[in-house]
């Protein structure tokens, strides 16, 4: 019988993450969902009712939650590719450090970063003491799982993705890789991994290029672009949701990497006549943007509008 | 013995219809005892290093002759009551941790002896911070030298290394993963919004800890236990917090047979095992200690 797999996840998530690397090494086909938690499905909620969040992964019509409980899941029901070792030890160190990274590391590492000033301070040395069990564990190991990544490695990580980019946007450095050099090489060849390479969330590269295929296209082929930038906006907006800036108070590394956004996409949308950003549509990025361009270093240094428009008219097909 | 010490067919013959009417009285039984060891099995184990001694002596092959009873030796030699003789086992634990209160549960059901020493986490052990060095928390279980930590994980551990002995997860992955989700779901509710409860002003606590133990309800079922027929993963977890339901109630004012009495039914029919009920702290001594430890929380703030 042919398994009917789904998951429910968002496009950022990185317990949803952990799924999709289980789900691609064991050499599963599954169904992607992506998840609205501004609203969201029918589905979603009957079922995980408990806690209503993504990942949820639905195997034959049954639903799990909880990603490590879904990874075990999966170590049971498909027994080839083992992410955990065979050894009852092992299995117990595996589960061990995957409870450790959950409850400690990342509540660490969120404190941090959705703190500032003094509090935000006093958060650092808990993430460094939690890094520095992680990097004596690795002692020796080229993964937690020994010569493949297994179910630990899995836990890990959103780390070798995410802790680059909080850096950016906190401004403090987590992983130098003086002080933890077993880190920083684990999370190079975890990185080289071809099934968690394929699968870095990339927003700004996906919002770049969906525009312009919009941008650069003409009549059907345009119209069939229009949705994927609305889906692609819809994942920022989503990102936005109780946020000034994705660097939180001040602007940072993503609004950086966005910002272009601001100024260009009315730029784009008259050129083009698609419109892109209804304030109704969009209200957290439309406030965004209102807030990024109101930042004096942005303000300063717009190319000329009227410059723009006749660039891009340029450059775009004629209609 | 005469076999051994004489020569002649005699005894042989006599040896290997013993060996047979004894293969007849197993039947197809996994032991002499039934689905467990007995008298008998005890009674006649200590012979299987013997075995090899009388084929030399006989020349004949217990595996030709009775093959039944060899295989019923090998069954033996699996069991676990022969793999304690050489293993040591030590728990570091608390008598009031609902966490360490699980593991000695676990290791009840599956019949272990170990060793119990109770830390003092106002000073706690050496080797307690030599084992644990991550977390320094109990429970800890020592395993012939090497630890576990964390409650779950531990109680896992011992269901994986003494599988044949009541398992406490079921085989089935779906189920299995049910079973997880809702220890889980233990550990992040129950003792978290119990505390606040006991620690805080304000219903909010309150509120949301009933609400999880009526999704507890809502599992279990109709089931006598979590697990189903029998005590499982789920039943571990939870049970130990029977001796903070008394707290919870002073705390938030109210009843637990009033607003749960499924769960508190279900507490009653766990408590009839002995693997449980030896293993919870006395609900009187536990009341007290509670109320007094969970207001000088309080008043820390």
């Amino acid at each position: 019988m042919a398994d009917d797999l789904k998951i429910f996840r968002t496009w950022s998530s990185r317990f949803a993450l952990r799924i999709i690397w289980a789900l691609q090494l064991k050499g599963l086909e599954y169904e992607t969902i992506f998840e609205d938690l501004s609203q969201k499905s029918p589905l979603l909620l009957q079922y995980n009712p408990t806690y209503k969040k993504v990942p949820v992964l639905v195997h034959n019509g049954k639903p799990i939650s909880e990603s490590l409980v879904i990874l075990e899941y999966i170590e049971d029901a498909w027994k080839q590719n083992p992410l955990l070792p065979k050894d009852p030890y092992e299995r117990a160190m595996a589960r061990f450090w995957a409870k450790f990274i959950d409850d400690k590391l990342l509540k660490s590492v969120n404190d941090v970063l959705f703190t500032k000033g003094k509090e935000q301070e006093e958060g650092i040395p808990k993430v460094m003491e939690n890094l520095k069990y992680i990097e004596e564990e690795l002692e020796g190991k080229k993964f937690f799982g020994g010569a493949t990544i297994g179910f630990t490695d899995i836990a890990l990580g959103w780390t070798a993705n995410l802790l680059g980019v909080f850096e950016e946007v906190t401004g403090i450095k987590f992983i130098d890789a003086h002080k933890f050099p077993q880190i920083s090489e684990w999370m190079h060849n975890f990185c080289d991994v071809p099934v968690i390479k394929a699968n870095w969330p990339s927003r700004d590269k996906l919002l770049l290029k969906s525009v312009s295929d919009v941008l650069f296209t003409k009549g059907k082929e345009q119209e069939e672009g229009i949705p994927k930038v609305m889906e692609n906006l819809k994942y920022i907006e989503e990102e936005l949701e109780g946020k000034k800036f994705f660097g939180g108070a001040t602007i940072g590394f993503t609004d950086i990497a966005l910002g272009w956004t601001a100024n260009l996409l009315g730029v784009i949308e008259e050129v083009t006549g698609i419109k892109f950003i209804d304030a109704h549509k969009f209200p957290q990025i439309s406030e965004w943007m209102h807030n990024f361009c109101d930042v004096p270093v942005i303000k300063a240094n717009w190319p000329p509008r009227d410059k723009l428009i006749t660039k891009y008219q340029a450059h775009v097909a004629p209609k | 013995m005469q076999l051994w010490s004489s020569t002649g067919e005699a005894a042989k013959k006599e040896l290997l219809d013993c060996f047979k009417l004894l293969e007849g009285e197993l039947g197809q039984k996994p032991y002499f005892g039934g689905e467990t060891l007995g008298f008998v099995d005890v009674a006649l184990i200590p012979f299987y290093p013997w075995f090899s001694a009388f084929e030399h002596c006989g020349n004949f092959l217990m595996v030709e002759e009775c093959p039944r009873l060899v295989a019923w030796a090998h069954n033996f030699l699996s069991n676990l009551q022969i793999q304690m003789a050489g293993e040591k086992i030590t728990l570091l634990d608390t008598w009031i941790s609902p966490f360490g209160n699980r593991v000695r549960i676990a290791l009840a059901q599956k019949g272990i002896e170990y060793e119990y020493k109770e830390e003092n986490l106002g000073d706690k052990s050496p080797l307690l911070l030599q084992m644990n060095p991550v977390k320094k928390q109990i429970p800890v279980l020592i395993h012939n030298g090497k630890p576990v930590c964390e409650s779950l994980v531990i109680v896992q551990y011992i269901d994986e290394v003494w599988n044949q002995e009541s398992p406490l997860l079921p085989s089935d992955p779906h189920q299995r993963a049910q079973a997880r989700f809702w220890a889980d779901f233990v550990d992040k509710k129950v003792y978290s919004l119990g505390m606040q409860l006991c620690t805080s002003t304000g219903e909010a606590a309150k509120k949301e800890l009933l609400e999880s133990f009526k999704l507890l309800e809502g599992e279990l079922g109709q089931k006598p236990y979590f697990g189903g027929e029998t005590l499982g993963f789920v039943d571990v977890a939870l049970i130990p917090f029977y001796a903070w339901f008394s707290a919870f109630e002073h705390c938030g004012n109210f009843l637990m047979a009033e607003e749960s009495p499924r769960l508190v039914a279900w507490a009653h029919k766990c408590l009839e095992k002995e693997s449980v009920s030896k293993n919870l702290p006395d609900l009187n001594k536990a009341f007290d200690f509670l109320v007094v430890y969970l207001k000088s929380k309080a008043t820390k703030g």
